[in-house]
């Protein structure tokens, strides 16, 4: 294979000066059939150069070990910023000491993606949540079980088996309410549970028939309740009549 | 809401809201009855003798009325014998 052409070549009983030989050389120019024309090509101007495209990956220095750091042809220097896809990076190929510290942003997590699991450990009995002044970081809130409420804490919240104890051992009054219509003369019920000691009533006019022998007269119609509860009509003659009553009971 | 009936059936009160208590003294022989049929009847008859009641008074108006007019009549007959 020639390499080089030459302007002139050499014929037999030419002499070989040093001139002459500086001349061929720097006359010669590269052939292209000297290049496999895929990675490497003669340029028009006569250079040898790295054909466009022609460098494939067993072309670069490979070290498997990069025992010397240094061996690998690509560095860093060789990649564009923002030139790696991430369908560059294989599966699994990032872990966690390729994140900087405090890289990952709120919108880098997806909704419901942070479990229970991945919550730091809390001690029992606590809740996450926050009673100290103005906005800041979640903290730890005490859940006590205090049947007595001794504690009484601004701070800590009560279980409900705490709560429970606490109203039915302190707690507040029962109250019962009976309405309904009563007979003139009858009793007014008392709630179930409860003595008429516990109770208060009242009671309003309801369905009356007035009869008097004198219908021109004026009359006074007042329906009560006495303290035993017994309900009287006066003002309605030989009427008849009921009333509307309310018992309150409270213990 | 429920009624309550004395010994003899007769209507003593509806209640609701909750039970009564049918240990009080003024409650004994009395009977709880769901809805208040008994108060309905109650009703009735208090309408029933308010209709009758009224039917009275206007028999006697008109009987009132009548002797104004007689009592009007012989008034007007005597100031004609006095003055004829």
């Amino acid at each position: 294979m020639t390499v080089l052409s030459v302007q002139n070549e050499f014929q037999s009983g030419d002499n070989v000066t040093a001139t002459s030989l500086n001349n061929l050389v720097n006359q010669a120019n590269f052939n292209a059939d000297t290049t496999d024309s895929s990675t490497l090509e003669v340029h028009s101007s006569g250079y040898l150069k790295v054909k466009d495209n022609g460098i494939q990956a067993q072309h670069l220095k490979s070290d498997a070990d990069d025992t010397n750091n240094n061996q690998r042809a690509v560095t860093t220097n060789h990649i564009r910023n923002n030139a790696i896809t991430s369908a560059k990076i294989a599966a699994n190929a990032v872990d966690s000491s390729e994140i900087a510290s405090e890289a990952v942003t709120t919108a880098k997590i997806e909704n419901d993606a942070v479990t229970l699991a991945k919550l730091q450990n809390i001690a029992t009995s606590k809740v996450i949540g926050r009673t100290s002044a103005g906005d800041g970081d979640p903290e730890l809130i005490d859940i006590k079980d205090d049947d007595a409420m001794a504690n009484a804490s601004a701070t800590a919240l009560a279980t409900q088996q705490s709560i429970k104890a606490y109203v039915d051992n302190n707690g507040g009054n029962e109250v019962a309410i009976l309405t309904g219509v009563i007979n003139t003369g009858a009793t007014i019920p008392l709630p179930d549970g409860y003595t008429q000691a516990q109770c208060a009533w009242m009671v309003a006019v309801g369905n009356v028939v007035s009869n008097h022998g004198d219908h021109n007269a004026n009359h006074n119609l007042r329906m009560t309740a006495n303290g035993d509860r017994v309900v009287t009509t006066t003002g309605i003659g030989t009427g008849s009549g009921s009333a509307n009553y309310m018992i309150i009971g409270v213990k | 809401m429920k009624s309550v009936i004395d010994r003899d059936g007769n209507f003593v009160c509806t209640f609701e809201g909750g039970n009564i208590n049918l240990d009080d003294p003024a409650y004994e022989g009395c009977t709880v009855v769901d809805g208040d049929a008994p108060l309905q009847e109650v009703n009735a008859a208090i309408e029933e003798e308010a209709r009758l009641r009224l039917i009275e008074i206007e028999a006697e108006r008109d009987e009132e009325h009548r002797h104004l007019h007689e009592l009007e009549d012989r008034i007007a007959q005597l100031e004609a014998l006095v003055n004829p």
